[in-house]
């Protein structure tokens, strides 16, 4: 079984405009924690994905999951060449 | 149990987590420097005692400075770990909590390694030696496990001490946000 949790937690936070300290301090977590959660280095308690979640109000699997994220702007415009894409040829 | 924080509990986790220093531990180089240095302090302070002999002047120009020394030498390498061993868990987050957990366990075996060393070179010495192990040899070795057993949790968890995250572009963006 994998061990490793991907997230987008940086592009999220950078979005919002939240500092690792902000965030750290509104979930009752050490500001590393959240740059170790960031760089992959270390995997959330349930508990503790869930307070990040619910802070960014955002359900759970929008921040963490088994499988690695696609980029955003392939889940908001499709993938290049795929037949839902909605992306203008440069 | 009441696990709020007090303000003890406060002002030792603002303590532990200045900023002025933190250059000073920032790489992994620095902090096992800062390591091997507090080994030798910790190893010297005792020592000075059977070197400077009934000189209690000599014992105090040698113990003040290498004390005052260790004492500065300490505190980097709790501010580098920022205060994983010298704060209260209830401050600590899970992250730290299980980070704390095993640099113990590491303390923990290496420790029996230590006593098992120092058993076997003990035997050795008795069977050896005409006269035995003398009772200062058995203090001083006992002295040195009892060192060994405080700091090792401490040495080690600052070995095993991850580098700080790079800059937070959105503090560097704007340090207000939040």
């Amino acid at each position: 079984m994998s061990d490793k949790v991907y997230n987008r937690l940086s592009v999220v936070r950078a979005e919002r405009n939240v500092t690792r300290r902000a965030l750290a301090e509104a979930v009752g977590a050490h500001y590393q924690t959240i740059g170790h959660i960031e760089r992959g280095q270390y995997n959330p308690s349930l508990d503790l994905a869930l307070r990040i979640a619910e802070f960014f109000a955002l359900p759970v699997e929008a921040l963490f999951s088994l499988q690695p994220f696609r980029p955003l702007t392939d889940e908001v415009y499709g993938a290049p060449g795929s037949p839902g894409s909605t992306r203008r040829n440069a | 149990m009441d696990s709020r924080p007090t303000t003890y509990d406060a002002t030792m986790l603002r303590v532990m987590n200045r900023e002025e220093g933190a250059r000073w531990h920032a790489t992994r180089g620095r902090r096992a420097a800062w390591t091997a240095a507090h080994v030798l302090l910790t190893a010297a302070t005792p020592a000075v005692f059977p070197l400077s002999g009934d000189n209690g002047v000599l014992l105090l120009a040698l113990l003040v400075p290498l004390l005052l020394a260790w004492c500065v030498c300490t505190g980097v390498l709790n501010a580098s770990t920022r205060g994983l061993l010298e704060l209260r868990a209830r401050v600590l987050d899970e992250r730290q909590l299980a980070e704390r957990g095993r640099a113990h366990t590491t303390a923990h075996r290496v420790q029996l390694a230590c006593l098992v060393a120092v058993l076997g070179a003990l035997l050795l010495a008795e069977r050896l030696t005409d006269s035995g192990v003398g009772t200062g040899t058995l203090l001083a070795a006992l002295f040195a496990l009892l060192l060994t057993h405080w700091l090792l949790p401490l040495w080690i968890a600052v070995l095993r001490t991850a580098d700080e995250p790079e800059d937070d572009p959105v503090a560097a963006r704007a340090p207000q946000a939040g």
